[in-house]
């Protein structure tokens, strides 16, 4: 099979009844919808299973994907639904704003130092409301441009720069004094 | 450009950029259970749902007219021919409106943003209002309110168990043409409400009752039992 590099073409060519190409999809977008997921969610077992719903939504409305839309933006709008619709079942918000993540030992600060700092960073996201947090989550964490984050969330871009600029300075008055320069002070 | 720095050091201390593979998931795994659900749409019910929401809203409202279409051939009220035109139609026009309204909030797909959180519960108000409206809506020179009299009660019953006959092969369809049960219990409430309004235009050309009363209890209500059950289906399945 010739490779193919765009992700619209293996869209249309599923769509046409291609399985291989479906493969191509999966191996591209599983481990960032993975990702995304296991940021919000403590148990891997919940991230596989929303990653596995958001490909079988994928399958039922493949005849609903319009010929010169962007597949990821499109794909990604499904995932969050689903991760949506799993809080709203749950009745909770997400479970921290991003999973631990593993502490650099080449780190010449303190690791319990760092880590702590980067659990008072998550706790002030997770304070942060839902509309300003998911935008920089999606934005810095998940590196979706702006136009893709509104497309995702249904809002115009204006509207996502102006909660990206309010989350940021809501973090900024949650966060004062855990800056870089409070960083490099402790650093031997 | 130091306060970018500044949270982009902040950031970073919270978990830093995605990484390619987050540990311990089993991408084969999901993959492999992907495949599974995959293998198993097949049938009526795996097109109906893969369908096009456009198309499962037409079949919906065919459906509903088809229905209609079925009682006037074999079941019609036997004042129909005398029925004010103007009536008749609005009351096809906005039962099979809302039917159609209520199948396109129920059946947006996931690949759109959320839709409004008041649209379904307005969507559901309004499904309601619709046939009570038309109930209220004066006579004129065609028929009379009428008192409630004996037999009252089996009248409606009758009427409630003809219209939920007719209306229960539109909810049903419109339960199965849901590609994921997203949404609350208002959403999963307009299942409900696209069968009793199917129900209550059924209703409408073979009943001829005209009496307030019967119209309130006996086709009005019908929409309350569907909704009911819509609601427990979804709460039971969540």
């Amino acid at each position: 099979m010739p490779k193919r590099s765009g992700d619209e073409e293996l869209m249309a060519a599923y769509t046409a009844g291609d399985s291989a190409a479906f493969t191509e999809l999966f191996d591209r977008y599983a481990p960032l919808l993975l990702g995304i997921m296991r940021r919000r969610l403590s148990s891997p077992d919940e991230a596989a299973e929303l990653v596995q719903q958001t490909f079988l939504q994928l399958h039922r409305a493949r005849g609903d994907f319009e010929q010169g839309r962007k597949l990821k933006p499109w794909l990604l709008t499904i995932a969050y639904n689903l991760l949506r619709e799993h809080f709203r079942r749950k009745k909770r918000r997400p479970e921290g704003a991003l999973s631990e993540e593993p502490v650099d030992p080449t780190e010449r600060q303190d690791p319990v130092e760092r880590a702590q700092m980067g659990a008072s960073v998550r706790r002030a996201l997770a304070s942060l409301p839902d509309g300003q947090r998911e935008v920089i989550t999606m934005h810095w964490f998940e590196e979706l441009s702006f136009p893709e984050v509104a497309e995702i969330l249904g809002v115009s871009v204006s509207a996502v720069k102006v909660r990206a600029h309010r989350g940021y300075a809501a973090l900024r008055i949650a966060l004062e004094g855990v800056t870089k320069g409070d960083l490099e002070r402790k650093e031997p | 450009m130091r306060e970018h720095d500044d949270m982009a050091a902040c950031l970073a201390l919270a978990g830093g950029r995605p990484t390619a593979e987050p540990a311990a998931v089993d991408l084969a795994r999901v993959r492999s259970e992907v495949d599974r659900h995959i293998a198993a749409e097949r049938g009526v019910v795996a097109r109906l749902r893969a369908a096009p929401r456009r198309a499962v809203v037409v079949l919906l409202v065919s459906l509903t007219l088809a229905l209609c279409g079925a009682t006037v051939a074999l079941s019609p009220r036997a004042d129909l021919g005398g029925l004010p035109m103007l009536r008749l139609s609005l009351t096809l026009v906005l039962l099979s409106s809302m039917v159609a309204a209520a199948a396109w909030r129920l059946l947006r797909p996931l690949h759109q943003p959320p839709a409004r959180s008041w649209s379904g519960p307005l969507l559901a108000g309004l499904g309601v209002l619709a046939p009570l409206g038309l109930a209220l809506w004066p006579l004129g020179d065609f028929g009379e309110r009428g008192v409630v009299g004996p037999g009252f009660f089996a009248g409606c019953s009758a009427c409630l168990a003809f219209g939920g006959v007719f209306g229960l092969p539109v909810a049903l369809v419109a339960w199965l043409a849901r590609r994921a049960g997203v949404d609350g219990p208002a959403i999963a409430a307009l299942v409900g409400v696209m069968g009793g309004l199917a129900g209550n235009l059924v209703l409408a050309m073979h009943c001829p009752s005209t009496a307030l009363s019967h119209l309130l209890v006996g086709h009005v209500a019908l929409l309350l039992p569907f909704m009911a059950v819509a609601i427990a289906r979804k709460r039971a399945a969540t």
